[in-house]
């Protein structure tokens, strides 16, 4: 459990740090408030609609592509580790895997799924 | 340190269940598994805790937030339309909770562990992930590669516009 | 290079050829997707049809020389029954795509990833047939399942398609959750070192009582997640609406291929696998079969589409093949369950192609469609009515053989009231399907007949009603070729 004190901190600060700034800012300001203050852009652009938008279905496939790279890499990470260990086996076995997301990509190139249509 | 993180995790599935605004709600969920990656470093297994918080917190709850996002559903849901249903579910959850627990009272594991005192399991390294992943479940490896691609296919498949 | 490697190497060169026809599989449906595609201009995408039957008559081809053995970490075994239910699986498929080109032709919704996710899931089930651990029957469960769940909600403009494939995803995504569960369960109780369904068997029949609870919930747990794959009532939720809203192609996949598939999963962890822990699991799997039997049956009385009506009758099939599982013996479960199989698959294939035949553009599937189809389609009707006698088992016709061997195996291993229990619902199940009968010989067809279309539906009803003839007329050489092969 030794090595994990570091996060533990990092964690605790990350988690604190804007606790500590919100608040501290909240006592130091001078605070008179006003509609016009409260508007979302106090510079006088005046809004227009809700932030929250639709999106649009198109971000989907890019989400798509992001998990299933996102989940390669962790499939490479033990390889990369062991890599030496297990030589020219390991790397016909990552090659396969590889191949197959590889070619997974350039098929929705060809499809021209990532144009923006 | 395991309550903490238990804790955790328990407020934040509840805070999802309960939560009538979707976005905290994922919000929550994300503090959730967090929770969960704590309890994976508790058990000794940094590994899992590591791929918890890449694929969950990361890809997963982008999709997430992505689909509540593109709902878009500014209205508040309405209550459950059936009370009988959502006393039954308590119930059932219920019997299942204590049913668990009776498990896990009951489980060789505590009794062993009740004589023998707690001893701190090996931790589970990249290195050894490696050597079973790639020796022993080779072929789970490449199928997993596999259903990744008919993920992408499946995807293109059902969301562009012309094939 | 270390001696480790070089000995993984080596153990991956001898093991490969059991896994010949997914490698080919594989390499096949992803070439089709790149560059194949690029070779076809967007309305000749139908080509593929046959391209594709070519690809599996090759697969039949590989998986009848591939030799037996076990290997891959012991997580893949090669033996009579992961051939025969792989053969099934060939079939089912091959059914599917001849009869898919009419009914995406008319609705212009031909793509080469339809058939290349049909090809991937059809390694999925390779690789299930013969998964002799969890963990490679849950990858290649869910190799199978992904793909599916794509299929059902392909037509995508059609909402009760994309409808369809979401309830079945949710709905299995969960069932994938719970099945995990209690593999990780049973990997706990069994000292958590295997999941080699072996391996796991001898040391979970060694667990003291204490950790029986443990034992039961892990055993019970798998069995409701591959329940739910077969849609075992009452699991089968998903079912009917999923085989309604499904292309009717599709529907017909879901009805055979996946199905032996799963049996075969079924046969191998809990016929031949965890007999060591039989008392954790055949009392839950005789309510599963039973509730099924009756409930498939009962409710497909009431029904008024004809793919909601098959897919009760589909539960209710499961049921009975399920008395297979349940026996004591593996060898004769896996030969029962595996001529039940191919007897279903032929029948199934049969009907769905008549109901797509008159499918026309997508629409029609009513029952009441098939009113007088005796007076306008003589010879149509005469083959979907000897389907319907064959799935309501009615002697002489190949489907009683089926039903017959397994309730006959039921009664000598002691399962009476079961098999009772088969007996009284195969008669409510005889009067839905001669309901339909009677829908076509006994009723006034009105108005304008459907546009009949396919010349391939055409090929499938005869091959299938053909099929069905030659095994009613060969029952029992069938049932001597079937008891040669070595099963487990």
């Amino acid at each position: 459990m030794r090595g994990y004190a570091s996060i533990l901190l990092l964690i605790l600060v990350a988690v604190a740090l804007p606790i500590i700034i919100l608040n501290l800012s909240r006592l130091l300001r001078p605070s008179w408030p006003s509609a016009a203050k409260y508007a979302t852009y106090e510079c006088g652009i005046v809004t227009t609609n809700e932030a929250r938008e639709k999106f649009s279905v198109r971000y989907y496939l890019v989400a798509v592509m992001f998990l299933v790279f996102d989940v390669e890499t962790v499939f490479l990470m033990p390889w990369a580790i062991q890599m030496k260990e297990l030589a020219v086996f390991g790397f016909i076995e990552l090659g396969l895997f590889l191949f197959l997301l590889l070619f997974g990509y350039g098929y929705i190139w060809s499809k021209g799924a990532l144009t923006w249509e | 340190m395991f309550i903490t993180f238990a804790l955790i995790t328990l407020l934040g599935a509840l805070g999802m269940l309960l939560q009538k605004n979707v976005v905290v709600a994922g919000l929550c969920m994300v503090a959730a598994f967090f929770g969960v990656a704590g309890l994976f470093v508790l058990l000794a297994n940094p590994v899992a805790a590591a791929l918890q918080i890449i694929v969950y917190t990361g890809a997963i709850m982008v999709l997430v937030l992505f689909v509540i996002m593109m709902l878009n559903s500014h209205e508040e849901e309405a209550g459950a339309a059936r009370p009988v249903q959502r006393w039954l579910s308590l119930a059932l959850i219920a019997v299942l909770a204590f049913a668990a627990v009776k498990l896990v009272l009951a489980s060789a594991g505590l009794n062993a562990l009740a004589v023998k005192g707690a001893e701190m399991p090996q931790a589970m390294t990249l290195q050894k992930v490696g050597t079973t992943l790639f020796a022993d479940h080779l072929l789970g490896f490449e199928v997993a590669g596999l259903v990744l691609l008919a993920a992408m296919i499946g995807a293109v498949a059902l969301t562009k516009r012309n094939l | 290079m270390t001696g480790f490697a070089q000995g993984l190497l080596d153990a991956l060169l001898k093991d490969t050829h059991l896994i010949t026809p997914q490698l080919f599989l594989m390499v096949t449906a992803t070439l089709m997707l790149w560059p194949g595609d690029l070779f076809f201009h967007r309305n000749e995408k139908h080509k593929w049809a046959p391209i594709t039957l070519v690809i599996l008559a090759v697969t039949a081809a590989l998986i009848g020389r591939t030799p037996d053995g076990e290997g891959f970490s012991r997580m893949f075994r090669m033996d009579g029954l992961t051939r025969g239910f792989q053969m099934l699986c060939v079939l089912g498929t091959a059914a599917t795509v001849a009869l898919s080109v009419k009914l995406l032709n008319g609705l212009k919704q031909q793509t080469v990833e339809y058939y290349a996710l049909i090809l991937f899931s059809l390694s999925g089930m390779l690789f299930l047939c013969g998964a002799s651990d969890l963990i490679s029957m849950y990858f290649s469960l869910e190799l199978m399942a992904i793909c599916i769940y794509i299929l059902v909600a392909y037509l995508r403009e059609r909402s009760t398609s994309v409808e369809a494939g979401v309830k079945y995803f949710l709905l299995g995504a969960f069932s994938s959750g719970i099945l995990v569960y209690g593999i990780s369960l049973l990997y706990g109780a069994a000292g958590g070192t295997t999941t080699n369904l072996a391996d796991l068997n001898r040391a979970l029949a060694l667990t003291p009582t204490t950790s029986n609870l443990l034992v039961f919930s892990g055993v019970l747990m798998v069995l409701m997640g591959m329940a739910f794959k077969v849609a075992a009532v009452p699991f089968h939720m998903w079912s009917p609406d999923a085989y309604e809203g499904a292309p009717t192609p599709i529907t017909m996949f879901m009805a055979t291929a996946p199905k032996a598939a799963a049996l075969a999963a079924f046969l191998r962890v809990f016929g031949a696998g965890l007999h060591g822990v039989s008392s954790e699991w055949v009392l839950p799997l005789c309510y599963i079969a039973g509730a099924s039997m009756i409930l498939g049956n009962v409710t497909a009385v009431k029904q008024e589409s004809m793919k909601r009506l098959l897919a009760y009758s589909s539960i209710a099939h499961v049921g009975y093949m399920l008395l297979g599982v349940l026996s004591g013996d593996p060898r004769a479960g896996a030969q029962a369950v595996w001529l039940y199989m191919l007897i279903y698959i032929v029948m199934n294939t049969g009907a769905f192609a008549v109901v797509i035949y008159l499918q026309g553009k997508g629409e029609g599937e009513r029952i009441e469609d098939f009113k007088g189809l005796g007076r306008k389609h003589p010879v149509l009707a005469f083959a979907m009515m000897i389907f319907l006698l064959s799935l309501a088992g009615i002697p002489p016709l190949a489907g009683f053989f089926g039903k017959f061997y397994l309730f006959k195996l039921a009664i000598e291993q002691g399962f009476v009231t079961l098999t009772t229990i088969a007996l009284l619902t195969s008669a409510v199940g005889a009067y839905y399907y001669l309901g339909v009968v009677a829908q076509m010989y006994f009723r006034e067809p009105d108005g304008e007949p459907a546009a009949p279309m396919g010349a391939t539906s055409v090929f499938v009803v005869t091959v299938a009603c053909a099929l069905v003839l030659v095994a009613t007329a060969c029952g029992p050489w069938l049932v001597d070729w079937a008891a040669k092969i070595t099963w487990v």
